[in-house]
């Protein structure tokens, strides 16, 4: 019909307007991060969202301590150095999170993995209860790890006891 | 009532894994055997040990007295970090989509990880150097 127009959802008009920003690396990163606070996907999003950024966290960390470990054959004299830096507070910070990062990229992987081999188990509300269990599998072994390291923290890094 | 048509037996052609398939098992396989070994060297170095008692000498014993510690160290480095380049590529087509930007990483991921892969099967092969080790730490004779 002439002089009408026609309306687009407004899904398909965002997507139409990151298509402008494709020659952008990151445009898709961009347009994810827009649509994450709206896309609703209750606990099962953020499930996905903990396990991709504790994926990323880990392999980080992953690259750093690999390295520094191969110091003990390449340069011998720098790995008690590179310790050292590992015995900061900071780095302790940082420790806590990686242990959390590993410890839920590894129950939420097995999650998947199991849902994966039992298609059925895909169903969104077994999947929430599901992604309950895990993250009262994650409190349950986290907790303590905390406090365990924490207080190693505690002690010997900033007490230096 | 209609009859039923006959159907000439044939022969179906058998799906050949792809990369696609066999680094999505992987990914499962690699995940699950990382359970027991990820889990199980965190609590090692970070609840029963911590970075406070952890330095080239601890290395060096695990190492070598205990030889199969270099087995496990070994698969740790292998299984982790291919599973983590593999979840990096997938999270460079998620977001990436630029077709040169896209390449151009993965390269650099695919190529970075093969070197720091190399560099830890060579430091674990090659071990701790003895000029490494701290005061009050002998040697194995």
């Amino acid at each position: 019909m002439a002089g009408s127009e026609v309306i687009l959802p407004e899904e398909a008009r965002k997507r139409w307007r990151a298509l402008e920003w494709a020659w952008v690396p990151g445009a898709g990163l961009r347009l994810v991060l827009q649509e994450i606070p709206q896309y609703r996907g209750r606990i099962h999003q953020w499930a996905w969202v903990a396990n991709r950024v504790a994926g990323l966290g880990t392999l980080l960390f992953l690259t750093v301590h690999i390295l520094d470990t191969a110091l003990v054959y390449f340069i011998p004299t720098w790995y008690e150095h590179a310790i050292a830096l590992y015995r900061h507070p900071l780095f302790g910070l940082g420790e806590l999170i990686l242990v959390g990062c590993v410890l839920w990229h590894g129950l939420n992987g097995l999650r998947i993995t199991i849902s994966d081999f039992r298609p059925r188990l895909w169903a969104a509300e077994i999947q929430a209860r599901l992604i309950l269990w895990t993250v009262v599998a994650f409190l349950a072994l986290y907790i303590p790890t905390f406090f365990i390291m924490g207080n190693t923290i505690l002690q010997k890094g900033i007490l230096g006891r | 009532m209609a009859a039923i048509p006959k159907v000439a037996p044939r022969t179906v052609p058998v799906i050949r894994p792809r990369l696609e398939v066999w680094l999505w098992t992987f990914m499962r396989v690699s995940g699950v055997l990382l359970i027991p070994l990820a889990f199980g060297h965190l609590a090692i170095m970070h609840i029963i040990n911590n970075v406070h008692n952890i330095n080239a000498c601890f290395v060096y014993y695990r190492w070598n007295v205990l030889f199969w510690w270099r087995v496990y160290d070994a698969l740790l480095l292998f299984l982790a970090y291919i599973h983590g380049l593999n979840g990096l590529r997938h999270v460079i087509d998620d977001y990436v989509h630029h077709r040169g930007w896209n390449q151009a990483l993965k390269w650099a991921a695919f190529i970075g990880g093969a070197l720091v892969i190399l560099i830890g099967t060579i430091a674990l092969i090659g071990g701790v150097r003895v000029t490494a080790l701290p005061e009050g730490c002998p040697p194995l004779g």
